[in-house]
C-alpha cells in the first residue's frame, strides 16, 4: 500500500521545518520563517538563542507552531538544566518542545534516571507536548526499546528518531522497530536524512505523522510535488 | 618534571559524545590517572561522577563544558550551567560561543553571552570554544578579540563534534593574533605526538584528546626521549 494522494498542504501539515544547526545564521532563520510562512507548515524548529527572534517574525497570530529544542543536541545535560530550558522556551512562546534523551544514560541501563530525567521535562512542560529524541544513531535495538518504554512511561506524545547531528537518524529498521513496540501509544516523528518526498511517504506508510525536515530538503520536496513555481519564489526568498 | 609528564599535563581527556556510558568515565579516569592528564572533560551529565571517581591523592581537575556544543543556548542557559558545575566541584569551564549569533554578527551579544558566564565561574579559568571548522580567518580573529575582551583564559578551537579541529594553520594564525592574551587550547583531530609537539612550539598550552584516540598517543608519549622536548625551547 503506497499512499501517494497526499496532497502538499496535508504534506506541510506534518512537516517540522527544522534550522537547528549551530551554523544557521540570522539571514538562514528569515529564510525559514519565511518558507514557513509561505507554505503553512505545522511547525518551525530552531536553536534556543533564536527563539524570540522568530516569535517576533511569526507575529502573535501566526497558525505555525514554534517549536523548541531541550539538552539539544548532546541530552547530556543535567535535569535541572533540561528543566529550566523548557520553562524558558515556553515562556517565550513555544508551543512544542524536543528533548533529547539522556543517551549516556539510557545506553549505561540507567533506566530509572533516563526515565526521571525526561518526566522532570514533561512535567515542566505542563500541557505543551513534548517529543523525546531517542537519537537512534548510537542506540542498540535493545537500546531503542528500553528508551520507547521510559518515553511511554513519561507521559510524553512523541519518539524522534534523531537530532539531524550524527551521520543518522530515521532508519526503515528503527522506525519498525518503534511502530511495531509503541503501538498508538506514543506518535512517530522521523528525523534526521530525509531529503526527498519518496523517503517521507515511505515513513508516512509506516506511521510516522510528524517528519523534521530541513529548509533544502524541504523545498526538495515541495518541488517533487509537483509546486515548481512555488519553489522557485522560495530560492528567490533564499537568495 | 623530566618526563612524559610536560606533555600529559597539558593534556584534557574528553569523553564528551552523547553515548559515554557510566563505565566510559571510570575509564576515562582511570586512563588519566594512569598517564598522568591534567585534566579530565565530560558533558554536564557526568560531571559529578567524574570527581567524585577521581582519589583524593590525585589531582586531576575536573572540566565540563556549557553551551555545548552549540553555543546557542540563552545567556541565562549557559549561567545556570556555569553556576551548577561550580557547585558540583568543576575546577574549569570550557564553553562554546554562540556560533549563530556571532555567525549573524551580533558581537554585542557574544561578548556579554561570554562575559555573564566568566562572571559567573567563580573565578575559574574560562575556555571559549570558537568552533573554528565554521569561521573565516577574519572571523577567528574577531572571535579572540571579543573573548578576550570578555577575561577568558583560554581560546580553545573546536567541539570535536564537528569538522577536522584543531591544524597547525589556524593555531599559528590564532597565536599571531592573540600572542600572551589569552592562552590556546587545541582540540579537534590530535591524533599523534608529532602534532603535538609542533603546537606546542606554536605556543599551544592544553590539548584537548578524546579517550578513545588517546591511547596511540600515550604509548607515543611513554616512548619519547623527553630530554629533546627540553632542547626545543
Amino acid at each position: 500500500m503506497i499512499e501517494n494522494e497526499l496532497n502538499l498542504h496535508q504534506i506541510a501539515q506534518m512537516v517540522d521545518l527544522s534550522a537547528v544547526q549551530a551554523e544557521n545564521d540570522e539571514n538562514y532563520i528569515r529564510k525559514l520563517i519565511a518558507t514557513a510562512t509561505n507554505i503553512n507548515f505545522v511547525a518551525l524548529f530552531t536553536l534556543p538563542s533564536w527563539i524570540s527572534f522568530a516569535k517576533e517574525l511569526l507575529g502573535e497570530n501566526s497558525p505555525i507552531l514554534l517549536g523548541g529544542a531541550v539538552g539539544f543536541p548532546s541530552g547530556g545535560n543535567t535535569t535541572s538544566i533540561k528543566v529550566a530550558e523548557t520553562h524558558e522556551l515556553i515562556k517565550l512562546g513555544c508551543s512544542e518542545i524536543d528533548v533529547v534523551i539522556n543517551v549516556g544514560k539510557l545506553i549505561s541501563g540507567f533506566y530509572q534516571e533516563t526515565y526521571q530525567d525526561i518526566h522532570a521535562v514533561v512535567e515542566a512542560a505542563g500541557s505543551v507536548p513534548v517529543k523525546v529524541i531517542l537519537e537512534c544513531h548510537y542506540l542498540s535495538e535493545k537500546d531503542i526499546l528500553e528508551g520507547c518504554d521510559i518515553v511511554i512511561r513519561s507521559g510524553a506524545a512523541w519518539i524522534k528518531t534523531g537530532t539531524g547531528w550524527p551521520a543518522t537518524g530515521a532508519t526503515v529498521e528503527n522506525v519498525k522497530l518503534i511502530r511495531d513496540h509503541v503501538g498508538d501509544q506514543v506518535k512517530i516523528k522521523a528525523a534526521g536524512g530525509i531529503r526527498d518526498l519518496d523517503t517521507l511517504l515511505m515513513f508516512y506508510n509506516l506511521g510516522v505523522r510528524r517528519f523534521g525536515i530541513g529548509l533544502n530538503s524541504a523545498l526538495t520536496i515541495i518541488e517533487e510535488l509537483g509546486n515548481r513555481d512555488l519553489v522557485m519564489n522560495m530560492h528567490m526568498i533564499k537568495d | 618534571m623530566n618526563d612524559s609528564r610536560i606533555i600529559t599535563k597539558r593534556i584534557e581527556l574528553s569523553a564528551v559524545k552523547p553515548n559515554h556510558t557510566e563505565t566510559d568515565i571510570g575509564q576515562l579516569v582511570k586512563l588519566a590517572e594512569k598517564f598522568n592528564c591534567g585534566v579530565v572533560q565530560t558533558l554536564p551529565t557526568n560531571t559529578l561522577l567524574a570527581r567524585t571517581l577521581i582519589p583524593n591523592d590525585h589531582n586531576i581537575l575536573v572540566g565540563s563544558n556549557i553551551g555545548f556544543p552549540s553555543g546557542a543556548h540563552s545567556t541565562a542557559i549557559k549561567v545556570a550551567e556555569t553556576k551548577e558545575m561550580v557547585n558540583i566541584g568543576c575546577d574549569e569551564i570550557d564553553v562554546v560561543i554562540n556560533l549563530p549569533k556571532f555567525l549573524s554578527h551580533h558581537y554585542n551579544f557574544v561578548l556579554d553571552d561570554l562575559k555573564a558566564v566568566v562572571d559567573h565561574a567563580a573565578g575559574l579559568p574560562v575556555k571559549v570554544i570558537i568552533e573554528s571548522d565554521y569561521l573565516t580567518i577574519d572571523q577567528i580573529k574577531k572571535a579572540c578579540e571579543l573573548l578576550i575582551e570578555a577575561g577568558a583564559a583560554y581560546v580553545k578551537t573546536s567541539t570535536g563534534w564537528v569538522g577536522a579541529g584543531a591544524t597547525l594553520k589556524i593555531i599559528t594564525l590564532i597565536k599571531q593574533h592573540v600572542g600572551n592574551a589569552v592562552k590556546i587550547k587545541a582540540s579537534g583531530g590530535i591524533r599523534n605526538l608529532t602534532t603535538i609537539l609542533q603546537m606546542m612550539d606554536l605556543g599551544v598550552e592544553r590539548f584537548g584528546i578524546g579517550m578513545t584516540s588517546s591511547l596511540p598517543i600515550f604509548e607515543e608519549i611513554l616512548a619519547y626521549k623527553f630530554d629533546e622536548v627540553y632542547d626545543r625551547k
